[in-house]
């Protein structure tokens, strides 16, 4: 009985414990597209399944192309926990699984949202994300991260 | 230019300056000089903040042409891989027949697996996987020794001719292509994929490398091909999201289970894999798989001389189908793999396949099953993983019907790409033949593995 006291007790402890969530603070996001992409504003699933690839094209065929700010990148941890619903370590060995299987790699990087900007302005397909704010006329803006929330555009 | 432009405002603030300064001297300058003075000021002023501007756009313009070329001239063929060595002891009793299963009873260094990805995608729709694994294999190697007398390994030894001293000792290894396919893609709900592919069955024959498995150990169904593990054939793929939810299908048609690499039939192996996943708020899937065919293994014979007539002759006939379920579920720090695998194996009469090179042992219809649970939970130190696994199942050998194997082990991830596996397992044995002598439990097997491994 007691044993068994213990190992509740020890798991309940273990279930608590789990590994740290991030600590980082809120980032708010823009989550900008080409002018040639045909949706007009996009769900966390939505942008999930484009991040992770899962689906790889546009309604219509257009070929989807996003691109992501490196795994240290503050945005990246703010946007993966936001849509991903992953922690850095478990999105770095979701991709390490995914080419293991032979599923495919991830989106490309850029190291800084001005490059962003512009890249996602001039390529055809192209989503990305900025700094809330940072988005110009250039893109379009079809879902924004607010205090860790996906909204509307 | 920036810096002489402001270079050349603040000479004309000195000489404004120098000019106010000359007034208390000199007669009064007109009003109208001071002020065109500012007005040029103030202009010089404003083409410095265009110009900037301007730099910083052209700047921004020149990355983001280099980072388009960059993107139209991706890399067309990519290599990476993993690596895992380490120790392992595997301990069957002296007294034991299962030694004939073991090559080694003590604590050996082992290199594991030396794997290698090709990965071509020369444009959006075309692409080919090629993974190869670098081995020593032959050599070492033991075929099943069932007879009495020595069981001795396979030996690769022979002189290099090559060398410069034309007579240096070498050991040749081998290249075993794992899978090897070309593939379509005409949209998410359709790619094509012709050659070698991994069979894409339950969980452990698509995760297959020891960056992804969870534990070391590997399961009867696939140690005692209850599936084939690679096909050669053609395979169409897809998968569609819906919400949070993705669904997707393999459909195969493969030469299946060949003796060598040719299918000795038009009957085809067939084979199917339907799986439904969520991906938020917690990761779960759920997959079923079967494939069903025939195995044919043929001689040649000539039949006369004269004149010249050659004759085939069936000596390998079975049917098979084979079904398996299995499901996954990630929750944060705990993960957990489940997988069944059922195989019903019926033979032509007089077409049998004899039983590990046994000479004059047969095998027999019958039906075969496997099943595992896993479970892991990432602790908040140290990257410490432990997980349990525990494996039953009935596969009927000359050395047992089946096996119960209880597991613990645990992971330590360094990092992403870094990670040491360590493993207990017992194999405890069920109904073992007449020949065995004593209990069951004196022919228990426990094995110890550990596998340093690293992601490339």
């Amino acid at each position: 009985m007691l044993l068994r006291r213990q190992i509740l007790l020890g798991l309940a402890v273990l279930a608590v414990s789990g590994p740290a969530p991030a600590a980082d603070a809120p980032v708010d996001l823009d989550i900008i597209v080409h002018s040639s992409v045909p949706s007009e504003t996009m769900d966390r699933p939505a942008l999930a399944a484009i991040f992770s690839m899962t689906r790889r094209s546009w309604s219509g065929g257009l070929g989807a192309v996003p691109f992501n700010f490196p795994p240290e990148s503050p945005l990246r941890r703010a946007f993966d926990q936001s849509v991903l619903g992953l922690a850095p370590a478990e999105v770095g060995r979701f991709w390490i699984d995914q080419r293991i299987r032979g599923y495919g790699h991830p989106p490309r990087q850029v190291t800084d949202p001005a490059l962003m900007l512009r890249l996602v302005a001039n390529l055809k397909g192209a989503i990305g994300y900025v700094p809330a704010g940072q988005a110009d006329k250039s893109v379009r803006i079809v879902a924004r991260i607010r205090q860790g929330k996906v909204t509307g555009p | 230019m920036t810096g002489a432009l402001i270079g050349a405002v603040l000479a004309l603030l000195a000489q404004g300056e120098t000019a106010a300064d000359n007034t208390q001297a000199a007669p009064a300058a007109p009003a109208s000089e001071t002020e065109q003075l500012r007005l040029r000021l103030d202009q010089l002023a404003t083409r410095v903040d265009q110009l900037e501007a301007e730099k910083i756009q052209r700047e921004a313009e020149a990355q983001a042409a280099a980072a388009q070329q960059a993107e139209a001239e991706r890399p067309v063929l990519r290599l990476y891989g993993f690596a895992d060595a380490g120790l392992q002891r595997i301990m069957p009793k002296s007294t034991s027949a299962l030694n004939l299963t073991v090559p080694s009873r003590e604590t050996t260094f082992i290199l594991g697996n030396v794997n290698l990805y090709f990965d071509a995608q020369p444009s959006e729709s075309w692409s080919a996987l090629i993974e190869t694994r670098f081995t020593n294999a032959p050599n070492g190697l033991i075929n099943t020794c069932a007879t009495v007398g020595p069981c001795k390994p396979q030996s690769t030894f022979g002189y290099d001719i090559s060398s410069p001293v034309g007579w240096a000792p070498i050991r040749w290894g081998s290249v075993i292509i794992e899978r090897a396919y070309l593939q379509w893609r005409y949209a998410d709900l359709l790619s094509i994929r012709v050659g070698r592919y991994l069979t894409p069955f339950g969980i452990w024959n698509i995760d297959h490398g020891t960056p992804t498995l969870i534990s070391l150990m590997i399961p009867n169904f696939v140690i005692n091909e209850l599936i084939p593990t690679q096909l050669t054939g053609i395979e169409a793929l897809g998968a569609t999201a819906f919400g949070d939810w993705t669904a997707g299908y393999h459909l195969h048609v493969s030469n299946g289970r060949t003796s060598g690499q040719q299918d000795f039939t038009d009957d085809k192996m067939i084979g199917a894999r339907l799986y439904l996943r969520r991906t938020y708020p917690l990761r779960w899937a759920l997959g079923l798989s079967g494939l069903a065919g025939r195995n044919v293994d043929q001689t040649r014979v000539v039949l006369s001389l004269l004149p010249y007539r050659v004759g085939r002759q069936t000596t390998v006939s079975q049917r098979e189908i084979i079904g398996g379920a299995d499901g996954s579920l990630d929750a944060g720090p705990f993960r957990l793999r489940t997988e069944f695998a059922i195989r019903r194996v019926d033979y032509a009469p007089g077409q049998r396949d004899t039983h590990y090179d046994v000479p004059n042992a047969f095998n027999a219809n019958r039906l075969e099953w496997n099943a595992y649970v896993l479970g892991a939970y990432q602790l908040p130190w140290l990257g410490l993983e432990p997980f349990f696994y525990g494996e039953i199942y009935r596969v009927p050998t000359f050395l047992s019907e089946g096996a119960v194997m209880p597991s613990l082990g645990f992971n330590i991830h360094f990092t992403t790409y870094a990670q040491l596996k360590t493993q207990w397992q017992m194999v405890h044995f069920t109904e073992l033949p007449d020949i065995f002598s004593g209990t069951n439990k004196e022919h228990d097997i426990h094995v110890v593995s550990t596998r340093l491994v690293l992601v490339f």
